[in-house]
């Protein structure tokens, strides 16, 4: 098969799957995490703040640890600790939501490209050795798309994790308590849902993913951090949740959508192909996939009533 | 009737303290904040404060530089005063800033010819043209399919940073340049001159005009009154008969104009042409600026001053003390977090008080 074709293309194909994957990671998993977060009315707009430090914290503790395991639980701690403080502001405090969001937003970046010359200065940045792939043996062997089965451990966690979280919301009690929430707040809370609790629960999901997605960055995609290495993917994941209408199943769809718009642009980059259309061009395919995505999906999306707005017990 | 007077009191004086109360909790709160950042990071906060607003207020350099940097902060939050109030969230200042930069850069040597009265309003006008035409697929979206304009917006920023990649390294750039790709410069008569006797372009004047513009915009026009409306309740705008599409895309489009308006200024006033890393945070930096001043376009002006020299202060102090000026940027993220704090607590605090009165 492969004999018959330009081996230019077969490269650029086996790059163009093996990165799709990869690059629909981190999306998918701060994606999963605003669906829960979203269902239940919470719109998480700080989802990109906490990717950043969570790359960076990731980074810093796998580096000097010399561990990637130590890296992840990091950088999903930071992302928890970072949702249990946007819980006590939007959730306790009943604090604007966009307006907390948006202040993580900017802090992060300062807080992380401060951190970075804080501890390592003008040094060249510590490397991790790149990560082992997985391979799924004789899936991986296939011409071309056996790329799809020669990942890291995380990009196969991230989509085991789409069926139970697509199993969690829909098909439990605690994913019907979550929908109810965004749904009406006023008739879960008559039902007996403990709403704060269980807005604080889902921050802490919505963080932890946030997180797992941040350390994804700087532990798997790449080994070191760099200034705003996030470079919208929060605002993406948000977008995604969005056009995915908070099914965990879309979710996967859309972040491949993503994933396949980055890594064409990628594979473009890296073997010179189609000379023609300029790199920059290519550069913008994702975020223009992103709009595309929600143009066609997301029109008129019924939004979760409650969405954005803290809940407050009238008396 | 004691309880009805008594709330009366309470409401009446939280609304004269109410503005004033938040910005300086989010101001002092961001600075304590800082200050235990700092110290853990082995600097003296004192130290850093002082060499902060030293540096911005009391060098020469300094308080010119902090004027100049006022301009886009200015012009840019003047505008998403607009849209915020209309309850739209425009996050892509940014690349509505690139856009207009662009547009403005090239009438600026392309109508080369012209007299200074004519290129300088016809660069600036270009400079809106470009913010505008940048945020209207936004625009459209959300108000025929109410898709998320912050999600989109944000998008439009990262695709203007590659088409000014684009255009700076290839249709723009000015071949006589050769060691560095850069656009061609637009000429002497389209920079904006200084004001008489003083060191600052006329930047300043149309940005102080510009603020005074938008304060009677909001406060008496019928447009202002609408804009309000919107924002403070979609409903409630569409049982009153608004026209609530045409509000939407009107006030993104009035704060892109201004985003557009900051790239032409600065172009014009202050770098002439366009290096491809030119990527302003003006936006970003502008937004926490909109609470503080609590939407009063007025107020927009010493605040914008206040995180000029907040800027200009770090990056000089950044020389003096070592402190990489990204400090900055978390104090101003710190200041929106807890300004959002702050009015809730606020906000909490009033129903209690209520409820027992």
């Amino acid at each position: 098969m492969s004999e018959v074709i330009d081996p230019i293309i077969v490269m650029f194909l086996t790059f163009f799957f093996g990165s799709m994957l990869r690059s629909a990671t981190p999306i998918l998993l701060t994606a999963l995490g605003e669906t829960y977060g979203e269902s239940a009315g919470v719109l998480n707009l700080g989802a990109e703040g906490m990717m950043l430090i969570a790359a960076f914290t990731a980074f810093v503790a796998g580096v000097t640890a010399n561990s990637v395991l130590v890296g992840l639980l990091a950088g999903m701690g930071t992302g928890m600790l970072v949702g249990l403080i946007v819980a006590f502001l939007v959730v306790t405090l009943q604090a604007d939501q966009i307006v907390v969001g948006v202040g993580f937003d900017i802090a992060a970046v300062g807080l992380t490209s401060l951190g970075l010359r804080v501890i390592y200065g003008t040094a060249q940045l510590p490397l991790l050795p790149p990560r082992e792939t997985i391979n799924i043996a004789p899936l991986s062997s296939i011409p071309i798309v056996g790329a799809l089965f020669d990942q890291p451990f995380m990009v196969y966690l991230a989509i085991l994790l789409v069926p139970i979280f697509y199993y969690g919301l829909y098909r439990t009690r605690f994913g019907l308590k979550v929908r109810t929430l965004g749904e009406n707040p006023m008739v879960a809370d008559t039902a007996g849902v403990n709403v704060f609790l269980l807005r604080y629960v889902i921050l802490l999901l919505v963080g932890a993913m946030a997180g797992l997605a941040g350390t994804y960055l700087s532990l798997f995609q790449v080994s070191f951090f760099r200034d705003n290495m996030t470079q919208g993917r929060g605002f993406i994941a948000i977008g995604v949740t969005m056009f995915a209408r908070w099914n965990p199943v879309n979710v996967l769809f859309a972040s491949l959508l993503y994933g396949g718009a980055e890594s064409l642009a990628g594979g473009v980059q890296a073997l010179g192909f189609l000379r023609t259309i300029p790199n920059e061009v290519v550069l913008m395919l994702p975020y223009i996939f992103t709009i595309a995505g929600l143009v066609a999906l997301a029109r008129r999306a019924r939004l979760p009533p409650a969405l954005a707005r803290p809940y407050r017990r009238e008396l | 009737m004691k309880s009805g007077t008594l709330r009366g009191a309470i409401l009446s004086s939280t609304s004269i303290l109410r503005p004033a109360l938040s910005t300086i909790a989010a101001i002092v709160g961001a600075l304590v904040a800082g200050a235990m950042i700092l110290i853990s990071i082995g600097f003296n906060p004192g130290e850093v404060y002082y060499t902060v607003f030293h540096e911005a207020w009391y060098t020469e350099f300094g308080i010119r530089k902090v004027l100049i940097e006022t301009l886009p902060l200015l012009i840019i939050a003047s505008g998403l005063l607009v849209c915020f109030r209309a309850g739209l969230w425009n996050v892509g200042v940014q690349g509505q800033m690139i856009v207009g930069g662009l547009f403005a850069n090239v009438v600026g040597y392309v109508l080369g010819p012209l007299p200074s009265l004519l290129i300088i309003p016809l660069m600036l006008m270009a400079g809106m043209v470009g913010g505008m035409l940048w945020v209207l697929p936004s625009a459209v979206m959300k108000a025929r399919w109410d898709l998320n304009e912050i999600v989109t917006t944000l998008m439009m920023n990262f695709i203007a940073i590659d088409l000014e990649l684009y255009l700076v390294k290839g249709p723009l750039r000015d071949p006589k340049i050769s060691t560095h790709p850069m656009t061609t410069p637009v000429v002497a008569t389209a920079e904006l001159p200084k004001i008489p006797g003083t060191q600052v372009h006329i930047g300043l004047l149309i940005a102080l005009g510009l603020s005074v513009v938008i304060y009677l915009l909001m406060s008496r026009t019928a447009l202002g009154y609408q804009f309000r409306v919107l924002g403070f309740n979609i409903n409630a705008a569409r049982y009153a008969g608004l026209p609530i599409s045409r509000l939407i895309v009107m006030s993104l489009l009035v704060s892109a104009a201004t985003g557009g308006l900051a790239g032409a200024v600065q172009v014009a006033g202050v770098m002439r042409n366009i290096d491809p890393e030119w990527v302003p945070f003006y936006g970003f930096e502008a937004f926490p600026l909109v609470f503080l001043a609590n939407f009063n376009a007025l107020a927009i002006i010493p605040f914008s001053f206040l995180f000029s020299s907040f800027l200009v202060g770090g990056d000089l102090m950044h020389r003096a003390v070592g402190l990489p000026i990204f400090f900055i940027d978390v104090l101003l993220g710190l200041m929106l977090i807890f300004f959002g704090a702050a009015e809730a607590v606020r906000h909490l605090q009033l129903k209690w008080r209520r409820r027992k009165g």
